[in-house]
């Protein structure tokens, strides 16, 4: 039988008595810490990525504070959706998630996360020390609803080595020039200079679309929630458009399903671009893991403004926490400040992730954290990041994006095949999303 | 030539007759023996059939109240033009994977019917691929297709037999081409174990005669072995396609159904209608067409086969 997340036995009492001795001397964390008398289980659920990492954090905040109990549940990036909702709607126990900006309005509209600023003080004191794109992911009706796990920006990458070879001076500015620039490799024997991760079941690849539309200055979508793909001379048109004729008419581009696959790929030499998390550059610059490490490089997303997706993917709190009770809601608090907040003018969890991982940060304070500075810059252009940082920005969010996201993967991935023609699966992809917008009420 | 067919053993049919003289007493204990797995089948697909079929005329959807919609399900997937496409991805696969496995494990049983060194070790070797769950069989198999760094293109890179890496898992016709590899790979050694064992009781003195009849082993074959193997030809046909038309493991971990819907079959069509577009009353009708269909096509082959094709062994 699951022990009641309250009920005090003599080793929680015992754990309890040593947190309270130990909370004395540890730096409490926001307005509502938890007494460590009481014996509080927090069910986190994630996506699968650094677990052994995680549990480790885990560990660390389960040693300063004894009276919280954490149970992890992780299940795989590309089935994390469903999972998901799956799990909120069947109230099965959860009280922390990962989020990201393209699933919160899904989950809030459907009442299963809630506003932190709603619960904690502290919420709103760090709008002003995220970035600006992050701030905007985590945030659904005015209200912020989470802290950030990570905040990055998916970027344009090539092979400067594969450049140099074949005698292109500088990276594409344009997605023409990325045209132009693969045919010349392919003439010089490269078979798919341009490798795209790929796949209708892979989140990522909604992701990285925009961020190339947003290359090109685009949207998907007006302030009115009216898809802007329909007009062909569309920023998103010309874009689908363009990832179709690079498969199948200029025959310079193929895909793999999956970000693993694609490292892996691009450490073969055989593909000279990618468009990525920013983090996969810190996979691809590492010697253990490719041959080419050192190769690798960011250039600012092709495009006539060089924008690309900033996103924040972000600890946010559940309706079923909430309901809990304020034992658990200030627990939940305590956890995700630890996870995601300042601690002594640090943020020790974020700060790990960057500099081990390579993953970006939301807040500000670890831009100029000369640890993660010496960190980046082992894999990255500081500089050019910096440069293409400040040209991130988010995307608008509807509540059915989510659902539409699954639906346009498959129209975009049969489009690059070759399966339907563009116009068709443009068109499918705006009935799809007129349907869902009526059923939604938007 | 004498016909194999006409030498039957009739203790079947005999024990049958018996049966009929049970008394009363032995055959209700005999029923109450079966009725454990009666009941357990029925709670385990009764219950389930009925359950989705009670969804498939429902709203079912995590982001609105359930309501009864009818058909609407029905006519909303029968609709779609990915219907149309998985019906289509299906019945493609399942006349080039069927045939595929059973011609193999065909060919594979008569091998090791056959005496030769290393027999014992070749028997034990095959079954490796059936002890693997078919998700890990996908995902070797796609190590085995990536284009940039399987090892199928590696190997026929350096062998020279390719000069540029081939794209199995990104055109359609190559990774459903992959799909039924995986499949064959995965099925032929349970196809291969029965049909070994059908073969291996072909009496030994009809291949005498033949023999001293002067038949050929196309002869001998064709009018010895396959009609006494015949039956259990045709029940592992008839698995296999049950198999092919049910695949779900091996498209989802290979190729996730694509690209596109190229290897996306009604059962993957069933999984994303209800896990990824979360509208779970549409996934449950296409559950009950899929096991509509299987019925209707076991139904369909078994009236098209002729009559004593099953009957063979109970004569």
């Amino acid at each position: 039988m699951k022990p009641h997340p309250l009920r005090m036995t003599r080793r929680t009492f015992a754990a309890g008595g040593l947190g309270a001795m130990s909370a004395a001397f540890l730096p409490r964390i926001g307005p509502h810490a938890v007494s460590a008398q009481e014996s509080v289980d927090l069910n986190f659920h994630i996506w699968q990525y650094g677990v052994e990492t995680v549990q480790d954090n885990i560990k660390r905040f389960e040693e300063l504070y004894p009276g919280v109990k954490v149970s992890l549940s992780d299940v795989p990036w590309n089935s994390y959706h469903e999972e998901t909702v799956n799990r909120l709607r069947s109230k099965t126990a959860t009280d922390v998630i990962y989020n990201g900006g393209d699933w919160l309005e899904e989950f809030a509209t459907a009442g299963w996360v809630v506003p932190l600023e709603d619960h904690f003080d502290w919420a709103k004191g760090y709008q002003d020390k995220v970035f600006a794109f992050a701030w905007q992911d985590m945030t659904f009706n005015d209200k912020v609803y989470g802290l950030p796990y990570y905040a990055d920006t998916i970027t344009f990458m090539y092979n400067e080595q594969l450049l140099k070879d074949a005698g292109i001076a500088a990276p594409p500015q344009t997605w023409e020039e990325v045209t132009e620039q693969s045919l010349a490799l392919k003439a010089k024997g490269m078979e798919f200079p341009f490798l795209y991760v790929l796949a209708q079941d892979l989140p990522t690849v909604s992701e990285a679309f925009v961020s190339t539309v947003f290359g090109r200055g685009g949207e998907l979508i007006d302030e009115n929630n009216e898809p802007l793909w329909t007009d062909p001379n569309s920023p998103a048109a010309k874009q689908f458009k363009w990832f179709a004729d690079a498969r199948n008419v200029d025959k310079i581009l193929t895909f793999v399903s999956n970000e693993t696959d694609a490292v892996g790929a691009m450490s073969t030499g055989q593909h000279a671009f990618v468009v990525f998390y920013n983090y996969h550059l810190a996979e691809l610059n590492d010697a253990a893991r490719s041959d080419r490490a050192g190769q690798f490089k960011i250039a600012l997303m092709p495009g006539e403004t060089h924008e690309c997706y900033g996103f924040a993917k972000f600890y946010n709190l559940t309706k079923m926490a909430a309901d809990r009770g304020p034992e658990v809601v200030n627990a939940a608090g305590q956890f995700i400040q630890y996870f995601a907040g300042e601690i002594d003018g640090q943020y020790p969890i974020a700060k790990r992730w960057a500099v081990e991982n390579g993953l970006g940060f939301g807040t500000k304070a670890l831009f100029d954290d000369p640890d993660v500075r010496t960190a980046y810059s082992k894999w990255i252009d500081v500089d050019k990041w910096t440069e293409q940082l400040n040209l991130a920005r988010a995307q608008r969010h509807t509540p059915w994006q989510g659902i539409w996201n699954e639906f346009f993967r498959l129209e975009h991935v049969k489009a690059v095949a070759g399966e339907t023609s563009v116009e068709d699966a443009l068109q499918a992809a705006a009935d799809n999303w007129n349907e869902l917008k009526k059923q939604f009420g938007g | 030539m004498q016909r194999a067919t006409v030498a039957r053993d009739r203790l079947p049919v005999e024990a049958g007759r018996r049966s009929q003289r049970y008394r009363p007493g032995v055959r209700g204990t005999g029923i109450l023996m079966v009725l454990p797995v009666v009941l357990l089948v029925a709670v385990f697909t009764l219950y389930p059939f009925g359950q989705a079929l009670y969804d498939s005329m429902r709203l079912t959807s995590p982001f609105f109240p359930a309501r009864f919609v009818g058909l609407d399900n029905f006519r909303g997937v029968i609709g779609s033009t990915y219907f149309a496409d998985a019906v289509r991805v299906t019945l493609t696969f399942t006349a080039i994977a069927v045939p595929a496995t059973v011609v193999t494990s065909l060919l594979i049983a008569l091998l090791l019917n056959e005496r030769f060194v290393g027999n014992t070790a070749l028997r034990a070797g095959m079954l490796l691929p059936w002890a693997l769950p078919a998700s890990i069989t996908g995902i070797v198999w796609k190590w085995m297709f990536l284009d940039s760094w399987g090892a199928i293109n590696v190997g026929l890179y350096e062998l020279g037999v390719i000069d540029k890496y081939i794209t199995w898992l990104t055109s359609p016709r190559l990774a459903m081409m992959a799909v039924v590899i995986a499949f064959v790979w995965a099925q032929t050694p349970l196809a291969t174990a029965l049909l070994l064992v059908a073969v291996q009781g072909v009496p030994q003195d009809l291949y005498a005669a033949a023999s001293l009849d002067g038949a050929a082993a196309t002869g001998r074959f064709r009018d010895i072995t396959l009609p006494i193997i015949r039956p259990t030809l045709v029940i592992v046909a008839l698995y296999q396609i049950l198999m092919a038309f049910t695949t779900f493991d091996i498209t989802y971990a290979l190729t996730h159904g694509g690209p596109g819907t190229a290897t996306t079959m009604l059962t993957y069509f069933t999984w994303a209608e209800s896990f990824k577009m979360l509208d779970f009353g549409r996934g449950a009708s296409l559950a009950i067409l899929v096991a509509l269909s299987s019925i209707v096509v076991i139904v369909v082959l078994l009236r098209a086969m002729p009559k004593d094709a099953l009957l063979e062994e109970a004569r």
